[in-house]
Parts: C-alpha cells; sequence; structure tokens
C-alpha cells in the first residue's frame, strides 16, 4: 500500500529526518527492495516529489490531491480518485446499486482532478480544467423521506461554506440556494461565484436510499486562467485570498462537516433541520436582499424575507404579495446595509 | 340543484381556463375541481339536512373517464416537474411509451436537489397530468400508467 511507504516518508519529513535508507523501508515494510521502488515510482507518478540519494529515499512535496492524500485525510469510505472522469455524479450515481442500503452516513465518495462533461442544473455544463480545482461526488445515506430532502441541498452548501471558511478563513456566504460565493457584495459590486452544488436523490416512496451531493469548486484556478465568458461571475479561493489551497485537506473538511449534519438528521430530523436552517441563515448572502428570482421563463422581484421549514425562499414583493419558491435562479443579489 | 345543471355547468367549465369553481345554491354545495383529464364534483348526500348536524357529511364522487385501471404515480415532493433531463433533451417518456419499472419517468427539482421519479410497475403511459417546468405540490399526481395485464 502506498499509503504505508508514503506515511513513514511523511513521518521522517515532519521529524526532519531526511531521507530513509531502502533496506530499511523494504525490512519495515516487509517488502523486497524492488517493490519498494516500484511504489516509489508509482507516487512519483501521482505527483510525489521523492529525492533518490546516499541516504535512502525522502520525500520533498506532495501534491495537493491524489487518491493517496486522500486515503490519508479521509474517514475509512469507498473513494474513488480519478485524473480525469466524465462526471462525478454520473460514477457516484452508479455506484449506488452496489451499495448496502444500511451503513454509515457517507457511504463513498468519488473525487477527480479534471472532468470532460461535468453538470450543472438542468443540463449546463461546469468548466472543469485540471490541476486546480475541487470535483467530487459524495453519496450518502440520508434516511429520511423524500419531501424533507430538499434540506439537504441546504446541509451540503453549508459543510461546504464551512469547511472553506475553516480552512482558508475565506469570508464565504451561500447564495439561495446553495451556490458558495465570495467576494465583496454591495450596491457597486456582486459577490462571484466560487463553487456550485447539485444533488441527485435515489429514492422509493416513503425513502430516500441514496443522496449523491456533486460539488464543484474553484481553488486555485488563478483569475486569468478562469472561462474568459465567466470572469465577471465566477472566482477561486486562490484569487480571494491570493494563497493556495490544499485540496485534500479542503475535502476531507466538507467530508467531515457534511457527515456532522447528515448524522444530526439521522438522529434527530426536525432538531437538525431548525439547527440547519440557523446556521445556513447566518451565511446566507440572499436573506433580506433585494432580489430578482428567475424560474421557468418568469422574473419575480422583492425582498427575500426568509426560507421557510423546508428550506424554500421566501419572497415579498413590493405590493406586499408573497411567494415560495422551490426552484429558481437568485439573479441579481443587491447589496445593502 | 339538479343533475343536469350540474352536466351544464361542468360543460361551460370546459372550453375555459377555469380550474377550480364553486357554487353554493338552495342548500347545496358544488365544487368542481378540473385537472386536464378528471372532474370532480363533491355535493352533499341527498336528504343531509338531518336536526342536529351542522356540518351535512359529504360524499365524494369522482367522474372518472376510463381510469379506474390506471395507476396514478404521485410527487414525493413539492418542487418543479421536468419530463427531460435538460431543455434540449427528449422527454423521458410521452403518452403511449412503453416503461418498465424503476424506469425513469420524470424529475421534480427542488433547490437544486434532481428527484428523479421512476416508475413503480411495467405498463404504458396513458396520462401526463402536468406540464413541462410546472410547480408540483406534495401528493399531486403527475401521471397515469396503464398496468401491463
Amino acid at each position: 500500500m502506498p499509503a504505508g511507504l508514503l506515511g513513514i516518508l511523511k513521518s521522517a519529513k515532519g521529524a526532519g529526518r531526511g531521507q530513509i535508507p531502502g533496506p530499511e523501508l523494504s525490512r519495515t515494510l516487509g517488502i523486497t527492495r524492488s517493490a519498494v521502488w516500484k511504489q516509489i515510482t508509482r507516487l512519483r507518478q501521482n505527483g510525489y516529489k521523492i529525492d533518490a540519494g546516499k541516504g535512502g529515499y525522502g520525500l520533498v512535496e506532495s501534491p495537493d490531491l491524489s487518491a493517496e492524500e486522500l486515503r490519508l485525510l479521509l474517514p475509512p469510505v469507498n473513494i474513488i480518485y480519478k485524473k480525469n472522469l466524465g462526471s462525478t455524479n454520473g460514477l457516484a450515481l452508479s455506484l449506488c446499486e452496489k451499495l448496502g442500503r444500511e451503513g454509515p452516513a457517507i457511504a463513498a465518495s468519488v473525487i477527480a482532478d479534471s472532468q470532460g462533461a461535468g453538470r450543472g442544473r438542468l443540463g449546463r455544463s461546469w468548466q472543469s480544467p485540471p490541476g486546480a480545482n475541487i470535483y467530487m461526488s459524495i453519496v450518502f445515506r440520508p434516511a429520511m423521506p423524500p419531501r424533507r430532502a430538499p434540506l439537504l441541498a441546504l446541509a451540503a452548501g453549508l459543510a461546504s461554506a464551512l469547511a472553506i471558511r475553516a480552512q482558508t478563513g475565506l469570508d464565504v456566504r451561500l447564495k439561495w440556494p446553495n451556490d458558495l460565493m465570495a467576494g465583496k457584495n454591495s450596491s457597486k459590486r456582486k459577490s462571484k461565484k466560487l463553487g456550485g452544488i447539485l444533488l441527485e436523490l435515489r429514492s422509493d416512496p416513503d425513502n430516500v436510499l441514496f443522496a449523491v451531493a456533486g460539488i464543484g469548486i474553484n481553488v486555485n484556478i488563478s483569475r486569468k486562467d478562469l472561462p474568459r465568458n465567466l470572469k465577471a461571475k465566477a472566482t477561486s479561493i486562490l484569487a480571494e485570498t491570493g494563497r493556495k489551497a490544499n485540496r485534500a485537506a479542503l475535502i476531507a473538511s466538507i467530508h467531515k462537516e457534511l457527515a456532522h449534519w447528515i448524522e444530526r438528521f439521522r438522529k434527530n430530523p426536525e432538531k437538525a433541520g431548525a439547527a440547519l436552517l440557523k446556521a445556513y441563515s447566518g451565511l446566507s448572502e440572499t436573506i433580506g436582499k433585494e432580489i430578482l428570482v428567475h424560474t421557468e421563463g418568469k422574473t419575480y422581484k422583492g425582498t427575500a424575507s426568509g426560507i421557510d421549514g423546508e428550506g424554500r425562499l421566501l419572497l415579498r414583493t413590493k405590493l406586499g404579495g408573497r411567494l415560495t419558491f422551490s426552484t429558481g435562479d437568485v439573479l441579481k443579489v443587491r447589496g445593502g446595509r | 340543484m339538479e343533475l343536469e345543471d350540474i352536466k351544464a355547468l361542468i360543460d361551460i367549465l370546459k372550453d375555459t381556463d377555469i380550474t377550480e369553481f364553486q357554487i353554493e345554491k338552495e342548500g347545496s354545495k358544488v365544487k368542481i375541481r378540473r385537472g386536464r383529464f378528471y372532474t370532480s364534483i363533491e355535493l352533499p348526500r341527498l336528504g343531509a339536512q338531518e336536526p342536529g348536524m351542522l356540518q351535512p357529511p359529504q360524499i365524494k364522487a369522482e367522474i372518472e373517464e376510463g381510469t379506474q385501471r390506471l395507476v396514478s404515480v404521485t410527487a414525493p415532493l413539492v418542487g418543479t416537474f421536468y419530463r427531460a433531463s435538460s431543455p434540449e433533451a427528449p422527454p423521458f417518456t410521452e403518452i403511449g411509451s412503453k416503461v418498465r419499472k424503476g424506469q425513469v419517468l420524470c424529475i421534480i427539482e427542488a433547490m437544486k436537489l434532481m428527484n428523479e421519479i421512476e416508475s413503480e410497475i411495467d405498463g404504458t403511459v396513458s396520462r401526463i397530468l402536468v406540464e413541462n417546468g410546472q410547480p408540483v405540490e406534495y401528493g399531486e399526481p403527475l401521471f397515469l400508467i396503464e398496468p401491463l395485464s
């Protein structure tokens, strides 16, 4: 297992020990020297910088995302990591058939360095270049009736926002329902989209069997590398903070936050729902603002007055009308206050 | 109110966009709700004006146009009804399509959560009760499927 060898090299690096002799590695791991060499080669192919000298092997630098990094950091779930994949949600959904209905909150996780056919809502595409961003689909078992499931969309958004905030210090906010937004949001300047989330369910009429949360986050893509047509609307963690973030650590943090909320829902759905809405509202950039909601060819204008118990957006129009939305694009969020 | 009057009312409503209509006359209440393919009528039972009964028990008569054998597929959550995976894609099913158990019939979206609704039986799509892109309520009938016999 690369993690065994990698674990030794990492702790040696952490302890400032430098290089470890090949014979020592083969003895500790109980494998031949040529097997050690094979593993070193494989790690190098996966982005690890490893020096080989008289003193043995020494780890110089780890990639910020690799199968090995994910296995070291993530809980012991089924992890599938691919350099390139059509769509992480597509593969994750096909896994559901094979996963048992009972088990821990998080069942599996599909992560890709790049996607050939990343998708968003209603067949919209999601640009997914390699080497910079997060494209992942987390398969979980929420154990709740489908009619409550929309709250999971808010939970996935909140978990991602909290993880990015914790890992990078960036002031991430949520645009209803779960767009991850960053940057100043005022009357002069609008916040930009950092990431998006699309959930897909596998359910029978009474129970959600699996939910797949597809999460795409712009992490280390530079401002100049953002697609030209999206520059005005999109941003990245690097573009906002000026620092590269470790993707594997971010992914691990999102898993931890999401597992926390799903477990709360499995224990006490009522209490979890109330706590979720409270935490979510605290990070919302939509609530209290004057907005336009676009859905199915119509646009509605008003003030976002809040979120109801099922996560739907409440809009108060100028004439005092009250509208409730379960779908729609919030087109414009005017800053206020 | 006579049966003839009710029939006349239904006829008048047929050519309009009115989906729900209620009239109270001479102590009887008639409520007509029009889905695309069914009409339901609630009317007080004959001789219901018994003393001491504030609310006469109501019977619900559904006039179904040969739908007895059909199995309805209902919305498991509130959201928006889509007949295709994207605006450019062809619909999952049309009227007359043969469907298998587990085949996807439509998607209901709520808050960027896409719920694929599958057929629970083998059969033929007989009616599609909701227009693409329309909001649906919890429990609202979406499709009528004629089971394979």
